[in-house]
């Protein structure tokens, strides 16, 4: 349909300005730092810098938690329906979370370049060397989950009350508490926990692909209960 | 075809019923005014036909079809919203722009024609600008977008004298143009009155009445006169609204005009009057 | 054209006695275009539907007729019919109501004539 692209369009423009900021950021930290790491400690000296993905894929789940309620309204605003509305939210997740692979790819790929910084990918520190096409569908499943995620959070938080939006803010404090409790309660052994967790990131067997499949449940979860959340939604008076 | 019925429809929020079981027609091609006091239930009714809300009962059709989650139908229906929810950091043009995208009846030049006259900077941000101009932004961009239905709430929330009697002559403009169904949500019913083809009056969720104003007109007359003259005169007749200075009052009679008892008033000097929509409307809206 | 908001007459009715008075000015000239309903109903701030009834009944009673695709356009002999009609009422409307405020305040017939030979054409 041809407005649902429209939509997309427009829905994934709406953060433009912000990521072009946080990118402006970034190059100038990358920029900069070697020179810094140079000149203090002389030739030679090398800065090493990783993780830098897993950073954006926050900054991109922010980014989706907060700008529901702009994308939500400017549907409102122009009659589209809410089915319509969640399926070029997520149209537009896909785009963002590939348009931004391949600037972290390129990012990645200018760092290695410059001697002075050791650059390694997180996936390098997760899962070793793997083949491009691999390291790329990671990448992409980890920004779209993270993205589904934090929209999904908005949606629940802008449909929330005072009561449960102080709740939701709570929630992860809450979520490791009882956690915990329950854990010594039920004398489950964390380490077992832990196993499990890491397991279906593919730590344990080094296999990037099980996070990947761990990531499309991820996902799918979040759409369904998004989906649900968005049935009914109504707009919140007061401006 | 853009004919609105209304079926048995009841909202409550919790507790509180915003509309009891209101059962309502706008026809086709009309100018419809929705009258009603504050929180009598006129917002609830078009957030409810615009699927900014859902009914807790009863159904909506536009045209036969529900506008639950139906692009095709909510695409023919364009609602000027009292709120103010366009993303606010974009500038007038480009919420133009993007309006255009989803109605395709959309008329840019029109709508540059329009800011011109209200003296709408297009470039200026939707944030930047005063109540009365965001109102003006909304109403332009309801009027431009041509779409078959135009809801209005309050339309003229904020505006000054000169750009509410401009919004009128626009919309008065863009309705003769061409044929669709206007709804006029509004406090300010002696403005309208000369506009509107037909009245809805909601009192506390429910309609008290639907009329032409024609026949809302005719159906009622002013008489004045002395205290106990005017006493006589309403005996055996049905009346509200009446007022008084000293010696001297005035009712409002509830039977049609042409009923009238010129004899008896000439008999008891008193005077005829063309009754006011407003004064009519406050009397049937007393608690 | 005006509208009187203090009228006891229904908009239509006025609006159609406002044409007529400007056709009885010769404002709107014998065969030649009137406003449009949309110009009307725009500058009186009325709805078309009022503008568009009051125009039906002029038509109706062949005081002007309708192009289509053209406009409205004023009858030939519609002045002398507005005048004769006018005449028709002025009694009802202008001459009763004149002897019975004359009544009230007991001006005889005399001082009514005296007043009338005194005043100039306006």
């Amino acid at each position: 349909m041809e407005s649902v692209w429209v939509i997309t369009k427009r829905i994934a423009s709406m953060n433009k300005f912000t990521f072009i900021i946080y990118y402006a950021f970034v190059l100038l930290l990358g920029a900069f730092l070697p020179i810094g790491v140079v000149s203090a400690g002389g030739e030679g000296t090398v800065a090493t810098i990783s993780g830098g993905e897993l950073f954006t894929g926050f900054f991109i789940m922010a980014i989706a938690l907060t700008s529901f309620t702009q994308s939500f309204e400017y549907t409102q605003f122009l009659n589209i329906s809410r089915k319509k509305f969640f399926i070029a939210n997520f149209v537009a997740v896909l785009i963002t979370s590939l348009t931004l692979v391949v600037i972290e790819s390129t990012i990645a790929y200018l760092m290695m370049k410059i001697e002075a910084v050791e650059y390694t990918s997180i996936f390098t520190s997760f899962y070793g060397e793997g083949s491009f096409i691999s390291r790329k569908v990671w990448l992409f499943s980890y920004f779209v989950t993270a993205s589904v995620l934090g929209s999904l959070i908005g949606i629940l938080y802008y449909r929330a009350n005072q009561l449960f939006r102080i709740l939701i803010w709570c929630s992860p404090i809450i979520a490791i508490f009882a956690s915990v409790r329950l854990a010594i309660y039920f004398r489950v052994d964390a380490s077992w926990i832990l196993a499990k967790l890491f397991g279906s990131y593919g730590f344990q067997s080094g296999n990037s692909n099980v996070a990947v499949l761990t990531g499309a449940i991820v996902t799918t979860t979040c759409l369904a209960l998004a989906y649900l959340a968005i049935r009914k939604i109504t707009i919140k008076s007061g401006e | 075809m853009s004919r609105i019925e209304i079926n048995g429809v009841t909202k409550k929020y919790g507790k509180t019923t915003a509309l009891k079981n209101v059962n309502l027609v706008f026809e086709a091609n009309k100018i419809h005014g929705l009258l009603g006091r504050n929180g009598a239930g006129k917002t609830t009714l078009l957030n409810l036909i615009t699927n900014k809300i859902f009914p807790t009962e009863g159904e909506i059709t536009v045209c036969g079809e529900s506008a639950i989650e139906n692009d095709k139908v909510l695409n023919t229906m364009f609602y000027m919203m009292e709120q103010n929810i366009f993303p606010k950091s974009t500038k007038v043009i480009e919420a133009f722009r993007w309006t255009s995208e989803i109605y395709k009846s959309f008329d840019m030049d029109y709508a540059k024609e329009l800011s011109a006259r209200f003296e709408l900077n297009t470039s200026k941000k939707i944030k930047q600008l005063s109540t009365g101009y965001k109102s003006i932004f909304k109403a332009i961009a309801t009027l431009a977008s041509n779409a078959e239905i135009m809801l209005f709430d309050e339309p003229v929330l904020g505006l000054d004298a000169y750009h509410r009697d401009m919004f009128y002559a626009e919309l008065i403009d863009n309705y003769s143009k061409n044929q669709k169904t206007i709804i006029v949500s509004t406090h300010l019913i002696e403005e309208v009155s000369n506009i509107l083809e037909e009245v809805i009056i909601i009192k506390k969720g429910r309609i008290i009445k639907q009329e032409s104003v024609e026949n809302l007109l005719l159906s009622s007359y002013t008489i004045a006169g002395e205290n106990s003259k005017v006493d006589e005169y309403l005996k055996d007749r049905e009346y509200v609204g009446v007022n008084g200075i000293g010696e001297f009052k005035k009712a409002i009679v509830l039977e049609k005009n042409i009923n009238k008892d010129i004899n008896l008033a000439n008999k008891l000097d008193l005077k005829f009057g063309k009754t006011e929509l407003q004064k009519l409307f406050i009397s049937l809206t007393e608690s | 054209m005006l509208l009187d908001s203090n009228s006891d007459k229904p908009v239509y009715a006025q609006l159609v006695e406002a044409i007529e008075d400007d056709i009885l000015r010769e404002i709107f000239k014998e065969d030649s275009k009137i406003i449009s309903t949309t110009e009307m109903s725009v500058q009186l701030r009325i709805n078309p539907g009022t503008a568009l009834k009051a125009i039906n009944l002029l038509a109706d009673d062949e005081i002007i007729y309708k192009k289509r695709g053209v406009g409205m356009f004023v009858y030939k002999g519609a002045k002398k019919k507005i005048m004769n009609k006018r005449k028709k009422s002025f009694r009802e409307i202008f001459v009763l109501p004149m002897m019975k405020e004359a009544d009230k305040l007991k001006i005889s017939k005399k001082e009514i004539n005296e007043m009338m030979e005194g005043s100039k054409e306006v």
